[in-house]
């Protein structure tokens, strides 16, 4: 009974980690099948993870936090659309500068709002949101059901935007566009229109992501806090072979490699720290080679397209 | 295609706007700095001759990373605040781009170049060489042990600056503090700048606690809170009950842990008892203003030492915060056990800290 308690409480850190990653993923997802490569989610998670504590610090809400941080990311999202559907911009060098602007603007904006101090802003965050009965189930209960809502958020987004890209019309016409732009268009599927929605959209599910970092694992901003999950996120969409269900594994084994190597951190066997730090890259990789066939992309993944 | 070319400017604009705003600002938040207790202050000096001073700090990080580099910027903040100096650093410059730096500084005949990191060893050493008109401090962190002494070179312009033992000071307030007697202390990285405190844990907390089991570890990051938040998560669930951590903005995480579980925490680097005030007791600083205050008054009186300029726990090289009402909180013997054990180590009666 103990033990299992203990792989109880494992696969708990291992689903409230992964939810960051999950949503970010899911996010680029819908940008990925609309045929945009944005490799901006750590700069639109950064952006998020303050909107979200200054939203949180002003409005004294956390739920306004987020919406602020969605916002943001929107923001974020229709300045990637317009340089890179509009203008037909290089679809990696404009991720690459969300990057640099998310990491540069968060920090600004930390500073200006918060000031220069050894103490943090402590802000409203979410709470643990249990769910009655379901969480008194013994070993997987709390880990399922004694969450933070925005972990429930996530992963129902999981089945909900698996039936809208595969099961429903729009969805359709997302991969279609995604796959070959000119086709779907001479079918009257407005393209821009629809590559516009999808980075709006997926890029305000980056940005939750981003804001549970800082109001849901936290509650605080600290500057560069994201530490490569927007990343993570980018590699958890090819191993998830385009899938939000695919998405979803891999974020957990990512951060499952994590659950390890605080346990083995802990029961002090002498691993050098820096093997440690491997483990959730080694355990990816790992699956990757066992588990994954070749993961197809959109056909038109980074192409920009031309009308006419 | 003009209109978006239009929007696209404005938009551009506007994130300009905001970060020049950002940057005019970046000087003027109050920053909370331990200054309670001044190594060598001298007062009633000619202030119109120090203003003059040239200083700037040249740092690894950014001056917001609740460690490291913020302690030198308050550092430079106090000199500029008492001696009218202006206020100068730079921030996130890479190894392979420190020599650089240093050069433009010491053309311009700085009269104090902080390079703020051993990492720049190697830099700061060929440019002192180099230009033997300016004073340049080298942060430095120095083990417990005096294994670093080899490492120190003797060149009449530059000074390895630090304070050391404060690792011991940190162990033996652990020591006191644990009720389970298991203590954690989780670095960043295995960096001089941390390891030197690492290096005393143990040592510090034998000095107040004979069985404590004692662990130190490295968390990998310095900034991914959340990952030492689930760490520190970690232990306090296996049964160790006093934390504390140096990994910069990332220890943040494990402070928050601490107050989560109810366990006792340490601050580091800066009063950070608004972090989590159910758990810090105590915060433990680097009282890198005072000691670069002397430094500077050193230079101005033509005192400047070369070499190893170590501040030791006696030199009050490293200062405990206010007990911000823990002091009622906690039982009385520990208290008074901990507040008996700095003076002890303060006065030099454990021992030569």
């Amino acid at each position: 009974m103990d033990l299992l308690q203990t792989i109880g409480g494992y696969l708990f850190t291992d689903i409230r980690m992964a939810a960051p990653v999950l949503l970010a993923g899911l996010g680029l997802l819908l940008m990925n099948w609309s045929g945009l490569l944005n490799i901006g989610a750590e700069g639109i998670m950064l952006i998020a993870a303050l909107s979200a504590v200054a939203g949180s610090h002003y409005f004294g809400s956390v739920w306004l936090g987020l919406l602020l941080a969605m916002l943001a990311g929107a923001i974020f999202g229709l300045l990637f659309a317009v340089l890179t559907v509009t203008l037909r911009a290089n679809q990696t060098v404009v991720g690459a500068a969300l990057n640099i602007l998310g990491l540069s603007l968060s920090t600004t904006l930390n500073r200006v709002l918060f000031g220069i101090e050894t103490t943090v802003t402590k802000v409203d965050a979410f709470k643990v949101l249990e769910i009655p009965l379901l969480s008194k189930i013994p070993v997987i209960g709390r880990a399922f059901f004694a969450q933070m809502p925005i972990v429930y958020i996530a992963f129902l987004l999981v089945p909900v935007i698996h039936y809208f890209l595969f099961k429903t019309k729009p969805g359709l016409n997302l991969r279609s566009v995604g796959e070959n732009p000119r086709v779907a268009d001479t079918l009257g599927i407005n393209v821009y229109r629809t590559q516009y929605l999808a980075t709006i959209v997926g890029s305000t599910i980056v940005a939750a992501g981003g804001a549970f970092l800082s109001t849901g694992l936290l509650d605080f901003f600290a500057e560069d806090m994201v530490a490569g999950r927007g990343y993570i996120a980018l590699a958890a969409v090819i191993f998830g072979k385009y899938k939000p269900a695919g998405i979803m594994v891999a974020a957990m084994i990512f951060m499952a490699g994590n659950v390890v190597s605080n346990v083995l951190q802990v029961a002090g066997i002498g691993i050098p720290y820096t093997f440690l730090t491997m483990i959730p890259y080694i355990l990816t990789i790992i699956a990757l080679t066992i588990f994954a066939s070749r993961a197809v992309a959109p056909a038109s993944l980074g192409k920009p397209y031309k009308r006419g | 295609m003009k209109k978006c070319l239009a929007v696209l400017l404005a938009v551009l604009m506007v994130f300009g706007a905001v970060a020049i705003a950002g940057c005019a600002k970046e000087d003027k938040p109050d920053v909370s700095k331990p200054e309670e207790t001044k190594a060598g202050e001298v007062d009633g000096g000619d202030k119109k001759d120090l203003s003059k001073m040239k200083v700037v700090a040249l740092l690894s990080g950014v001056i917001t990373d609740n460690g490291w580099n913020q302690i030198c910027y308050e550092s430079v903040k106090n000199l500029s605040d008492k001696y009218g100096i202006k206020l100068e650093y730079n921030e996130n410059i890479a190894v392979s781009d420190m020599a650089e730096y240093i050069r433009t500084y010491a053309e311009e005949k700085y009269d104090m170049i902080i390079v703020h990191g051993s990492q720049f060893k190697a830099s700061a050493e060929e440019m002192a060489r180099a230009y033997p008109d300016s004073h340049f401090c080298l942060s430095y962190g120095f083990r417990v042990d005096a294994s670093t002494a080899d490492q120190v070179q003797d060149i009449p312009n530059l000074a390895y600056v630090g304070p050391v033992n404060m690792g011991v000071l940190i162990g033996a307030i652990m020591g006191i503090l644990t009720e389970n007697n298991k203590v954690v202390f989780l670095g960043g990285q295995d960096i001089p700048a941390i390891t030197d405190i690492v290096s005393g844990i143990e040592e510090g907390v034998r000095l107040t606690n004979k069985e404590a089991e004692v662990k130190t570890d490295y968390l990998g990051t310095l900034t991914d809170a959340d990952l030492a938040k689930e760490r520190a998560l970690a232990f306090i669930n296996d049964g160790f009950d006093v934390i504390s951590a140096s990994a910069n903005t990332a220890q943040l995480g494990c402070l928050h842990a601490a107050e989560e579980k109810g366990v006792y925490a340490l601050g580091f680097n800066g009063d950070q008892y608004g972090v989590a005030p159910d758990a810090i007791v105590l915060s433990v600083m680097r009282n890198y203003p005072a000691i670069y205050e002397d430094v500077f008054l050193s230079i101005a009186e033509g005192k400047w030492k070369s070499g190893m300029v170590v501040y030791t726990l006696k030199d009050k090289g490293t200062v405990v915060s206010d007990w911000h009402g823990w002091d009622k909180k906690l039982p009385k013997e520990k208290v008074d056990a901990i507040n008996d054990v700095i003076q002890k180590l303060y006065n030099g009666d454990l021992g030569d800290y």
